[in-house]
């Protein structure tokens, strides 16, 4: 009994939980509209896109690299995919279905982290740089060939602008506007459980677990190094695609520097949800718990005004916690 | 039984232009246990890389299973059930002990989705072959080195596994590890699986091994029954040369010389307790015992690494605490670490850089920057000292074998000119030849004046290069004596005597 206690405490997705049930607990303190219904629906509307674009950081993570180039392959993929729709729409009065534009955008982002992939395997480049040079060639080339000015909502694909309204469950408020679950939070769900079923219960999933714990001892093995790492990089730029697609529905405006300077504070999402920094470890649901507590906390110190200045200085203190107590919890478990 | 597992007939292989395989045969039963030796670039990694199919051969032909290979690759030469347990195991520490016992099978057989209870059942039976207990949850991170071994035999059982080649499998574990281990070999070979070890150890190999085979420079020098070896022809075999070590006298026995390192009552929590002695300068003190006996963090300790808790040290009659590298530096004592590739060499730095590490500061020109002049000259100076082969100082130390490696490694510590020196194992992987001339260089130090604390575990090191010798066991000081009035075999049965004591316990 006792054993199963340690272990429990032990797992790096507690500490977020705990993290989590604390904060929650102190905001509903000093703000009694904190556990209101559409405070919830607004986190997990909020939390969604980031949700996507942490899974696919997850994974990249989990091989052993910090990736930096998944904001531009989202934003590449999301903003030329509504580029091109939009000029069928407004050009030939083509309506595209909401799945064929995700899948599009999808497409897009796999092929940039097959690019990625290529630098990493053929050139070996460690992740980090590999990304980091390629995120600025595709917001380079984005700029210089698709284009850098704003797409309005009355440009932009119908079918996005529908899905951004698109509120599941709906009941009325005190003062009559209709309250729901957003149609993102859906999609975001269903990334996260395909991911976690890949990661956890596929053999190519659990070979980047292996590369990212021992690259020698995984290619004694048995795996083709060249061939996981594209898997990795190809479905994480998917990922990052159809999170690049779902954000710019959801505020409806493809705007190129959106999701500039973002990426830190997604990858913090995915660390302090216990993704190891070393590589060969992480889950789903620490990822989903990370991105809702950066989230809460972003929020919520707004809401009950402290200054954004401060409220960097609190995340940044938080950060610094979490990434402190998950060390000692390897430590801990280490030791017999 | 008619049917040999693995035949080689006139193996050849060279790398650009080097021959490092010429015309090697090699013939392996079922169920037989064959020892390969060689020294350090004799060719027998790359034999094993051959048979493993990560190397292509150049001439020849491999027959496994009665299945003629011209070419082999690594696949099918897993799929003919040959298996190689790696010096470092290869196994994954951040996955789970079923998980990793279960991915070879997994891969090989293709099973592209995951079920937990079949990893756990493939495990479980694996083990059960193997006789050990170990939890199927437990991350192998958490795993001593033994059970981590115990993981990588069970992952190559759970194929069809016909031959076992196993690298220096006896280095990293204890002498009860190696009982058990040699006790699940014996299980294996009952069930008809070969088994090859690859070991510089010969005297623990004996107890097992019906066959022994020599590589010498690419040609294999002997191949013979167990039974029938001459054991003390093995260095002769090993090296084509007779090597013989003359053995350490301390001189100073009568001038009553005054101890230059004396240590009284020292502890270090966890690790080591009241441990007590003394070195004259020109001695040369051995402290033996088994991994966890407490010797390597005592080293340690000396050197300031992992400062001692409690008890005195004396420099030269005076008190002298130690509590950072910088004052064991201050005292010039030096430490030549256990394992020289993480903690004691730059692999991707050059000689120069090496030799000049602990001394930088003092090689400066008057502007008070590093002078290239004086680094070349130092470099110069130990590489004749320490008899290394020529090479440009600006060579990279990657480019040198084990024993010119650990060269480097002593090189860059006499160069800080110390009084006090600390060996951790300085021999260890290394060849028999680098081996006889390290000896060589610590008596030597020894007769210039140097107070020599040689920690080792092999037992003709100490009784060649020391006059006095300490076991340790469980932290605390159990036998000291001089070297001289103990014999080989007394020292070896005081060491593993006292770990039968432990097991009584």
């Amino acid at each position: 009994m006792k054993t199963n206690v340690r272990r429990i405490a032990l797992k790096s997705e507690v500490l977020s939980l705990l993290l989590i049930v604390l904060l929650c607990i102190a905001f509903s303190i000093a703000n009694p509209a904190f556990f209101h219904i559409i405070n919830i629906l607004d986190l997990l509307k909020v939390c969604s896109y980031p949700t996507i674009f942490a899974c696919g950081v997850m994974i990249v993570l989990i091989s052993g690299g910090l990736d930096m180039s998944f904001m531009w392959i989202g934003m590449f993929s999301a903003y030329s995919t509504s580029k091109m729709l939009s000029l069928l729409q407004v050009g030939q009065g083509i309506v595209m279905p909401l799945p064929v534009i995700f899948a599009i955008s999808t497409c897009i982002g796999a092929l940039l982290g097959s690019f990625n992939a290529l630098l990493v395997s053929k050139f070996r480049l460690p992740v980090f740089i590999a990304t980091l040079s390629s995120a600025n060639i595709f917001m380079g080339v984005m700029f210089q060939f698709i284009g850098s000015e704003y797409i309005f909502p009355a440009q932009m694909p119908v079918r996005m602008i529908e899905f951004s309204k698109t509120l599941l469950f709906t009941t009325q408020s005190a003062d009559g506007t209709p309250v729901g679950l957003h149609a993102s939070v859906l999609v975001a769900a269903g990334v996260c459980l395909v991911v976690h079923f890949i990661m956890r219960y596929t053999l190519v999933g659990r070979s980047v677990y292996c590369i990212g714990g021992d690259e020698a001892a995984a290619e004694r093995v048995g795996f083709s190094r060249t061939r996981t790492r594209l898997f990795i990089f190809m479905l994480a730029g998917a990922i990052a695609g159809l999170a690049g697609i779902v954000g710019v529905s959801n505020i409806q405006v493809a705007n190129p520097y959106d999701f500039q300077n973002r990426e830190l504070t997604v990858t913090a999402a995915v660390v302090i949800g216990g993704t190891r920094i070393t590589g060969g470890s992480g889950s789903v649901i620490g990822v989903v718990l990370g991105v809702i507590l950066t989230n809460i906390i972003s929020q919520n110190l707004v809401l009950i005004g402290v200054q954004p200045e401060y409220s960097k200085f609190v995340f940044g203190i938080l950060v610094l916690f979490a990434a402190t107590v998950q060390g000692l919890q390897t430590k801990l478990r280490n030791r017999k | 039984m008619a049917e040999h597992i693995l035949e080689l007939r006139n193996i050849s292989k060279a790398f650009s232009g080097n021959r490092v395989l010429n015309n090697v045969d090699l013939i392996i039963d079922p169920g037989e246990i064959v020892c390969l030796c060689g020294e350090n670039g004799s060719g027998k990694s790359t034999l094993i890389k051959i048979i493993s199919g990560v190397y292509t051969f150049d001439a020849g032909e491999v027959t496994i299973n009665g299945r003629c290979y011209h070419r082999l690759s690594a696949r099918q030469s897993i799929a003919e059930g040959i298996q190689v347990i790696y010096q470092d195991f290869s196994v994954f520490t951040n996955l789970s002990v079923a998980e990793n016992i279960a991915m070879n099978y997994r891969v090989h057989n293709k099973k592209r989705f995951i079920s937990d209870r079949f990893n756990r059942e493939l495990a479980r039976s694996a083990l059960a072959q193997t006789g050990v207990d170990l939890p199927l949850d437990a991350m192998v991170e958490q795993l001593s080195v033994a059970e981590k071994q115990i993981v990588a035999i069970s992952r190559a059982i759970c194929q069809d596994v016909r031959l076992i080649i196993m690298d220096e499998p006896t280095t990293a574990i204890t002498q009860k590890e190696i009982e058990k281990l040699f006790e699940i070999i014996r299980g294996l070979k009952r069930k008809g699986i070969a088994v090859m070890f690859v070991s510089h150890k010969l005297d623990e190999v004996m107890a097992i091994c019906d066959r022994i085979v020599i590589i010498r420079n690419g040609v294999m020098v002997v191949d013979s029954q167990a039974q029938d070896f001459p054991r003390e022809k093995l260095v002769f075999f090993m090296t084509g040369k007779e090597i013989e070590e003359e053995g350490f006298h301390y001189a100073g026995e009568e001038t009553e010389a005054k101890p230059l390192l004396q240590v009284e009552g020292l502890s270090l929590a966890g690790a080591f307790t009241d441990v007590s002695f003394s070195v004259r300068p020109g001695e040369i003190l051995a402290v033996t015992g088994q991994l966890g006996s407490g010797r390597t963090e005592l080293a340690e300790s000396l050197f300031g690494l992992r400062p001692a808790t409690s008890g005195t040290i004396y420099i030269d009659g005076v008190e002298t605490p130690i509590r950072s590298c910088r004052d064991a530096l201050d005292n010039r004592i030096a430490y030549l670490p256990e394992d020289r590739l993480s903690e004691g060499l730059m692999l991707r730095r050059s000689l120069g850089d090496n030799f000049s590490s602990a001394v930088i500061d003092k090689l400066t020109n008057r502007l008070g920057l590093v002078s290239e002049k004086r680094v070349e000259e130092l470099s110069v100076r130990w590489m004749t000292d320490l008899k290394m082969s020529p090479k440009h100082y600006t060579t990279l130390a990657s480019d040198f074998s084990g024993g010119n490696q650990q060269r480097i490694v002593l090189g860059k510590w006499l160069a800080s000119e110390p009084r006090i020196f600390v060996l951790n194992c300085p021999t260890v992987g290394v060849d028999v030849k680098s081996k006889s001339e390290i000896h060589a260089i610590i008596r030597d130090l020894a007769a210039q004046g140097l107070a020599i604390v040689l920690m080792s575990d092999d037992v003709g090191e100490i009784m060649a290069s020391s006059n006095r010798v300490l076991i340790m066991q469980g932290g605390r000081v159990v036998f000291e004596n001089d070297t001289e009035k103990v014999s080989e075999s007394e020292l070896n049965d005081r060491i593993i005597g006292a770990y039968r004591e432990e097991a009584v316990k």
